[in-house]
C-alpha cells in the first residue's frame, strides 16, 4: 500500500490536457417524469454542454386522462367535476370557466348575487394559486420557511371554501345560472378575518424572498421574455404581464362584475422570473381588495335563477308538487338542453386566459368540449426560456411558469 | 362585438370566405383551407385588426353531429379545424374554420404565431389532420405508436391501447446496445409470456 501511495504518476500523465481527456460531446440529461421539481409528470430531455442547456425537449402526456373524449360522453353538467380537476389548485376559476361557457351558448346569466359569489370565488383560488406558485418557487430555491408561509394562507383560505363548498379542493360548486348553495350564514365576516391573516402571512413571505439575496441572484435576468414573443408564444396571465404587455381579461373584455371594482394589473418590465414572482405577488393584493369591495357590494338575493329548464328546483318543490319532479327528472336524466351552436367563453385563470370552446347539437351532451389550459402554450415555450441558461436556472424558470399538470395534459 | 373585423375580412377575401356568422358575442368565418395562412397573415399584418394573439387551435369532427344523418367517414367536410384570433390593442376577437377531410391537412401557421407549434400537434394527435409546414409535426399527449386519432368520433370511448414492449433504446453516448433482451423486458411483454388480454377484445 504505501508504494502504491507514494508511487510517482504514470509519465504522460501530464502531457494529456484535460480537454483530450474529458469526453466534449453534448451530454443528454433527462430531467422527469418524475422528478420533485417537475411538479407532476412533465420529462424535459436536456441536452447540455458542460452545464448550459442546449437543447430542451418538453414531453408531456404523463398525466393524460382523456378529458375531452370524456366530456363528450357525458352530460353537460357532468363534466364539471371533471372540470375542476384540471387545475386542482384553483378549481372553481375551473368551474366558472365551464359554466359561464355553456351560458354563453345558452344566451342565459346568473342572477346578480351569484355573480359576486363567483367573484369572490374566483379570487380566493387566485390567492391560493399564486400562493401555491410563489411557495413553492420559494421551496425550490431553498427557502424552506416561505413555503410554509405561502401553504398556511392557502390552508386557511380552502378552509373557507370548504366551507362555501363542501369540499377542499375538487369543489364542482357552480350552476349553469347561479351556483350550487348560497353563502353559509356568518361566512363572509369569517373571510374577512381570514383576509387579514392571509395578508399578514403574504407581507411576510413578500419580505423572506423579494430581499432575499438567493433568492433575487437566482432569479434576476433569469428566463428573460420580451412582450411581443410572449404574446406569439401564446402567453397569457402573470407570465405575459411580467413581459409588460397589460393584457388581462377582468379589464380588457369584463366578465361577471369586474368592471364594478377598483384594481390595478400589475405589470413587469423586463420579463424575466424575478418579474413573474413579483407580479404574482401583487396580484395576490390585488385579488384581495376585489373581495373586500365585493363583500361591500354584495346585494342580496336568488343564488340561481328561477328556471327550471336550466337549474334543479328547490328540494321542497321536489318532494310536493308534480312539476317540481319532473323537472329534476328531466334535467338529472337527460341533461340540459343546450341549443345547437358553438361558443368560445374565456376568462381570466390564475394562469391566464382559460377559454372553453364548446359545441352542441342539442342533445344532452356535449358535441365537442375544449378546454384552452393556460399553461399549454407556456409549457410549449419553456425550451425558448431555458436554452442558453445552466441547468440550475431550469427549476426556478419552470416554476415561474406555474405550469399545472392537469390542465396542461387533460 | 368584432362585426367590423367580419366586414374587412370578407371585403378583403370575398372568394375566400365562405360563411360568416356573428352569434352570442362570437364572430367566425369559415374559409377554404387553402388560404388559411394567407388570412392569418392578412390578420396580424392589418393595423385595423391587429391580431397579434392566436388564442387556441383546435377541431371538431363533424360524423355524428346530426344524429339522424351521420356523415360518410371520408366526407371532404368532415373535420372543422377552428382557430381563435385576439387583438387586445383594438379588443376584437375572430375565430376562423375551416372544414378538411379526416386526413386531410391544412397550411400551418407556426411560422406566424409560434404558438401554433403545439396547438397543431395537438390537433394532429387528436383529428389526425396535417399541417404543412410544421416543422415537427409529432405526437404530444399520446405516443408515438399509438394506433388512430382518439378524439375522432369513431373511436370508441372504451378503446384501451397497450404500450408497446419497450424496445432497444440507442445509447447517445456509447452507440447500439446488445439489443433486445428478455431480462430488462416485464413478465408480461417477454415473447414467452402468457397474454392476459386478447388484442381482439380491447373494447
Amino acid at each position: 500500500m504505501e508504494e502504491l501511495r507514494t508511487a510517482p504518476p504514470p509519465p504522460d500523465a501530464d502531457a494529456l490536457s484535460v480537454d483530450e481527456e474529458l469526453p466534449s460531446r453534448p451530454m443528454v440529461i433527462n430531467i422527469g417524469p418524475s422528478h420533485p421539481a417537475m411538479h407532476g409528470v412533465v420529462r424535459i430531455m436536456a441536452e447540455l454542454d458542460g452545464e448550459v442547456i442546449r437543447k430542451a425537449d418538453t414531453e408531456i402526456g404523463f398525466l393524460h386522462r382523456g378529458f375531452e373524449k370524456a366530456a363528450e360522453n357525458s352530460t353537460w353538467i357532468q363534466v364539471l367535476p371533471y372540470a375542476d380537476r384540471l387545475n386542482y389548485v384553483s378549481a372553481l376559476m375551473n368551474d366558472v370557466g365551464y359554466v359561464m361557457a355553456i351560458e354563453k351558448l345558452m344566451g342565459i346569466t346568473d342572477t346578480e348575487r351569484s355573480k359576486y359569489m363567483r367573484v369572490i370565488a374566483c379570487e380566493i383560488h387566485r390567492i391560493a394559486d399564486h400562493m401555491t406558485c410563489v411557495g413553492a418557487m420559494g421551496l425550490e430555491l431553498g427557502a424552506f420557511s416561505a413555503f410554509l408561509f405561502a401553504m398556511e394562507a392557502r390552508e386557511i383560505l380552502y378552509d373557507r371554501v370548504m366551507e362555501l363548498t363542501g369540499a377542499r379542493v375538487t369543489t364542482s360548486w357552480t350552476r349553469v345560472g347561479g351556483t350550487a348553495n348560497d353563502l353559509p350564514a356568518g361566512w363572509l365576516e369569517k373571510l374577512q378575518k381570514t383576509l387579514v391573516r392571509v395578508a399578514e402571512l403574504r407581507e411576510e413571505l413578500d419580505k423572506l424572498l423579494t430581499k432575499n439575496r438567493i433568492f433575487v441572484d437566482r432569479t434576476r435576468g433569469v428566463g428573460v421574455i420580451s412582450a411581443d414573443e410572449a404574446l406569439d408564444r401564446g402567453f397569457t396571465g402573470p407570465c405575459l404581464r411580467a413581459s409588460g404587455y397589460d393584457y388581462d381579461v377582468r379589464k380588457v373584455w369584463p366578465y361577471l362584475v369586474y368592471d364594478r371594482f377598483d384594481f390595478v394589473v400589475p405589470l413587469g418590465t423586463k420579463g424575466d422570473t424575478f418579474d413573474r414572482y413579483l407580479v404574482r405577488v401583487e396580484e395576490m393584493r390585488q385579488s384581495e381588495r376585489i373581495i373586500l369591495q365585493a363583500i361591500e357590494q354584495i346585494p342580496d338575493g336568488p343564488f340561481i335563477v328561477d328556471d327550471w329548464r336550466v337549474a334543479l328546483p328547490p328540494k321542497p318543490a321536489v318532494y310536493g308538487s308534480i312539476e317540481g319532479v319532473m323537472a329534476h327528472f328531466k334535467l338529472v336524466m337527460e341533461g340540459l338542453k343546450v341549443p345547437p351552436g358553438d361558443a368560445y367563453s374565456y376568462t381570466e385563470a390564475a394562469n391566464g386566459e382559460l377559454g372553453w370552446y364548446l359545441v352542441s347539437n342539442g342533445s344532452g351532451k356535449p358535441y365537442r368540449c375544449h378546454v384552452r389550459a393556460p399553461g399549454f402554450p407556456i409549457l410549449g415555450a419553456l425550451e425558448r426560456l431555458v436554452v442558453g441558461r445552466m441547468l440550475a436556472d431550469l427549476v426556478p424558470i419552470f416554476d415561474s411558469i406555474n405550469m399545472i399538470g392537469g390542465e396542461v395534459e387533460q | 362585438m368584432s362585426q367590423r373585423a367580419l366586414e374587412l375580412l370578407q371585403a378583403r377575401f370575398p372568394a375566400e370566405v365562405l360563411a360568416t356568422s356573428s352569434h352570442r358575442g362570437d364572430e367566425w368565418a369559415r374559409v377554404r383551407p387553402g388560404s388559411v395562412h394567407e388570412v392569418s397573415a392578412w390578420l396580424k399584418g392589418e393595423p385595423a385588426l391587429d391580431m397579434k394573439l392566436l388564442a387556441d387551435v383546435t377541431a371538431a369532427d363533424y360524423l355524428v353531429f346530426d344524429e339522424a344523418k351521420p356523415l360518410a367517414p371520408d366526407d371532404p367536410e368532415r373535420i372543422e379545424i377552428v382557430w381563435h384570433f385576439a387583438s387586445i390593442t383594438t379588443k376584437q376577437r375572430l375565430c376562423l374554420k375551416a372544414r378538411v377531410a379526416a386526413g386531410g391537412s391544412v397550411p400551418s401557421v407556426v411560422d406566424l404565431y409560434r404558438t401554433a407549434d403545439w396547438w397543431e400537434r395537438l390537433v394532429w394527435d387528436f383529428y389526425g389532420v396535417k399541417f404543412d409546414g410544421h416543422p415537427d409535426l409529432r405526437r404530444i399527449l399520446t405516443w408515438e405508436s399509438f394506433d388512430g386519432h382518439p378524439l375522432r368520433k369513431d373511436y370508441p370511448f372504451h378503446r384501451r391501447q397497450t404500450l408497446l414492449p419497450e424496445t432497444d433504446v440507442k445509447d447517445l453516448v456509447r452507440g447500439p446496445g446488445p439489443g433486445p433482451s428478455d431480462r430488462h423486458m416485464p413478465f408480461s411483454q417477454r415473447p414467452g409470456a402468457r397474454r392476459h388480454v386478447r388484442s381482439d377484445s380491447y373494447d
